[in-house]
């Protein structure tokens, strides 16, 4: 296929079908809108082309600037190449391989002592005062893009809502972070427009305390222009570990190379919808590629890369007496096999403790829809692993006093 | 070249406050702390201690293990009685060796765990038709060829079906299996414990215990590495025909073919650097079932693991003192005679390898190459299997202090395991 530049490959992303066996959803048909698959690696391709690359040939000042510590800058610094310079001004930069890339792609990065990465009114040195700032002063050398305000940001979304419908007409709910709120905005706009039966509109957050880059909680978002409570049917939450670990069930079930937003996403629909009786099509925004998050996972799930995993962050173990074990609650055995052979806990599957925790580092075995209850000797050496499920929002517990303590044993 | 003791501090501090004029006939000094140091070395471990009590027949020490909470190991009627007049809890002595009818039916009487070592003890004890609590010991765990296994102790595994025939429907309660073998390897342990764990899960799925016997060895020397060197020293002198060992094979070195000298491997065992608790440790982190530690499946499982210690618990817990009675010299060199004997010393169970501490009078500052001999009328009397040096020529009335004389030390005196003195018969 042939273009005459890397702008009008933004776009046109593929659709891809989630198995079954990844989103384990009953009556739901999953769809994965492909914007990592945008040229520079995400959603916000799109709206660097239409704020900056469709206008560009209107745009007198020397420097295009924004505010944005990542996949805005990155497009934007892509599009502009020789024919403008790119500066961003922005809160301190928490993922060094984003910033690492700005500079290799000759951006004038400004980085503000706050740590934030949205904007904060309340703060006279908050990225987008200081632009508005410079802008005000040097108006012959800035063209401020203005992603939070510029109406081109939703716009340019309303064609990525025009590929869905076209590709699955019977959409029947739409799910995507909300960021500077420009993609649910004009995703969802368009769907509500020119489709009969309106798709149920979903927006994902981040829980306050969680951090997920590109993320924002309900408190961050009176800095963006576009943001309407009321405009989504449902909004959900999550948090850093549930971003994580849905991005890693994309990444390893599925092949699909996300960054945690995305898997922050896929979490909260599956949370959505697991009870869901009515057939239904879903799709959610992919929205950037995992690569820039590597140092993150590093940080915030050290057990993939067999680091020592950080204790006192986990949560402490909770632990359940033989009469209280949830009905429903998957059993496991953890002690070694010739004990299980010898006296296996009745109804129990066995996975000792050592394999446990290998698959745990690997990948995620547990669903969130069960609880899990880990067997032990004494109960005790089940804890930590009960810490671990916990922080992945497994329901996991700890069987008090262990097989020594049980009357079944 | 000396061979220096590992010497506890407080035995250290107590050896050099003696006179020669305290002691003039030989003595034994015990230290109960240094046992009970031993025995809380080990104590977090999960592996349940018995004394071996046929390694002492010091009071004090069978004190210590009750107080201590840790097992012991009786071998006779006698030990059995002593046991039990000390306070021992009955539940907390297992009875090992050869039983004849007497001692089985006082074991069960007191419901003793016991360690079954012959099909006719089994037999025995279904007649008496008690409850009772065995253990089965085997002769031949591993599939190796080892040395132990052609041990006079035990039931071939061969029997273990028999075995299962004899006890099913009686009150006879299998509670696991036992072996014992000198100075055997973690790593054939760790075989041992597999062997044992699969007949219990073949044969008696309610037993939980493995008892892996004793015969630990003991870091003797305070610098294990330096008795090859004394080993190589030895070898070397004996090939240029000089007498500086006693005895036909001192430390296994002998001559062979081509009238060649060569050590074997015996002559490596004071080498040995590892502690009783390091060698414990070796064995819960045996690898057995693929890749499953042997301390990961006693706790899983409960299933208790034993051992049954002598030298080795009893380490470092005794000294003996020998007041000199003179110097002589002999076609070898100079003769030490004590005054005292080689019965007096643990030397008939495994000799004091290190070199023992001369205190003495003489102000001469002159190392002296010795043997040291005893007041037998013997030629094997003879303290040590080489000559040692001596910081100075000894004179009349000083001590010769050889230390880990704690186990075994009486073994000669009395009759072994307290068993009774033989009647004597005049026959005209």
């Amino acid at each position: 296929m042939k273009y005459e530049s890397i702008a009008e490959t933004v776009g046109n992303t593929p659709l891809v079908k989630i198995s079954k066996e990844t989103h384990r959803l009953d009556n739901v048909e999953l769809y994965a809108k492909m914007e990592m698959m945008n040229p520079f690696g995400s959603v916000k391709d799109r709206i660097g082309k239409k704020m900056y690359w469709d206008n560009k040939e209107h745009i007198s000042q020397n420097t295009i600037i924004e505010s944005s510590s990542g996949n805005t800058a990155k497009a934007l610094a892509a599009l502009t190449g020789t024919k403008h310079k790119f500066k961003t001004v922005t809160n301190r930069i928490q993922i060094e391989y984003v910033k690492k890339l700005l500079k290799i792609l000759n951006t004038d990065i400004v980085e503000l002592p706050g740590t934030n990465e949205c904007p904060d009114p309340t703060n006279p040195q908050n990225p987008v005062a200081v632009i508005e700032q410079e802008v005000k002063e040097q108006s012959k050398e800035y063209y401020h893009t203005n992603q939070y305000f510029n109406q081109e940001n939703p716009e340019a979304h309303r064609e990525t809502g025009k590929e869905i419908l076209k590709d699955l007409p019977g959409i029947t709910d739409f799910f995507a972070d909300i960021g500077t709120s420009g993609t649910t905005r004009g995703i969802g706009e368009y769907l509500r427009e020119n489709k009969e039966n309106s798709p149920n509109i979903h927006g994902v957050l981040t829980e306050g305390g969680s951090y997920v880059p590109g993320g924002r909680d309900m408190n961050e978002l009176f800095e963006t222009g576009f943001f309407q409570k009321e405009f989504y049917d449902h909004i959900h939450n999550g948090t850093t570990q549930d971003a994580i670990n849905g991005m890693l069930h994309l990444i390893q079930q599925e092949g699909i190379l996300c960054g945690p937003t995305t898997g922050l996403v896929f979490k909260a629909l599956r949370k959505e919808l697991k009870d869901t009786k009515r057939h239904k099509k879903v799709v959610f925004i992919a929205c950037d590629r995992m690569e820039p998050y590597v140092e993150y996972l590093e940080k915030h799930r050290p057990s993939i890369f067999n680091n020592k995993v950080e204790e006192q962050s986990l949560p402490e173990p909770q632990s359940v007496s033989e009469d209280n074990i949830p009905p429903n609650a998957i059993l496991v055995d953890t002690r070694v096999p010739y004990a299980y052979r010898r006296s296996g806990y009745p109804k129990s599957i066995n996975i000792p403790l050592n394999h446990l925790e290998e698959l745990l580092q690997e990948t995620t075995i547990f669903s969130e829809d069960k609880p899990v209850v880990l067997i032990c000797a004494q109960g005790e050496k089940t804890k930590k692993v009960v810490s671990t499920l916990l922080s992945q929002e497994i329901d996991a517990y700890n069987l008090e006093g262990g097989t020594r303590a049980s009357k079944k044993v | 070249m000396k061979i220096r003791a590992e010497v506890p501090s407080n035995i250290q501090s107590y050896v050099d406050t003696l006179t020669s004029s305290e002691i003039d006939y030989p003595t034994r000094v015990y230290f109960p702390e240094v046992l009970r140091r031993n025995i809380q070395f080990v104590e977090d471990l999960p592996i349940t201690v018995y004394l071996a009590h046929k390694a002492t027949k010091t009071q004090e020490f069978l004190t210590i293990a009750k107080e201590q909470s840790i097992g012991i190991d009786v071998a006779s009627e006698q030990e059995l009685e002593n046991a039990l007049r000390t306070g021992i809890d009955p539940k907390k002595i297992e009875a090992t060796g050869p039983k004849n009818k007497a001692f089985i039916k006082k074991v069960v009487e007191k419901d003793i765990l016991i360690s079954v070592d012959s099909l006719y003890e089994l037999q025995t004890i279904k007649e008496m038709n008690v409850p009772t609590r065995v253990l089965i010991r085997i002769a031949n765990p591993s599939d190796k060829e080892i040395f132990f296994s052609k041990t006079k102790f035990g039931i071939q595994k061969k029997h273990i079906t028999t075995v299962k025939q004899i006890v099913d429907g009686t009150k006879i309660d299998v509670q696991g299996f036992h072996y014992h073998g000198d100075g055997i390897s973690a790593s054939m342990r760790g075989q041992i414990t597999k062997f044992f764990l699969d007949q219990i899960e073949t044969y008696f799925p309610k037993a939980n215990k493995i008892n892996l016997g004793g015969g630990f060895s003991e870091k003797r020397l305070r610098n294990p590495q330096n008795w090859h060197k004394l080993i190589q020293n030895l070898i070397e002198k004996k090939k240029e025909g000089k007498l500086t060992t006693w005895g036909t094979k001192p430390y296994g070195i002998q001559t062979g073919k081509n009238n060649q000298v060569v050590g074997s491997d015996q002559a490596l065992l004071p080498s040995k650097s590892k502690t009783f608790r390091e060698q414990l440790l070796q064995i819960l982190t045996q690898q057995i079932y693929s890749s499953t530690a042997v301390r990961d499946i006693l706790e899983d499982t409960n299933i208790e693991l034993l051992v049954e210690p002598g030298h080795a618990l009893l380490y470092n817990t005794g000294i003996a003192i020998f007041p000199v009675s003179h110097t002589k010299k002999i076609q070898r060199g100079n003769l030490v005679v004590v005054n005292g004997n080689t019965f007096m010393i643990s030397k008939q169970m495994r000799e004091p390898y290190a070199d023992p501490e001369l205190l003495t009078t003489n102000k001469e500052q002159k190392e002296y190459e010795a043997f040291i001999g005893g007041l037998l009328c013997r030629d094997d009397d003879i303290f040590m299997s080489r000559q040692i040096t001596l910081n100075k020529k000894p004179q009349t009335g000083d001590l010769l202090v050889f230390y880990n004389q704690g186990s075994y030390e009486s073994y000669q005196e009395g009759t072994p395991q307290s068993h009774p003195l033989p009647e004597t018969k005049i026959i005209q």
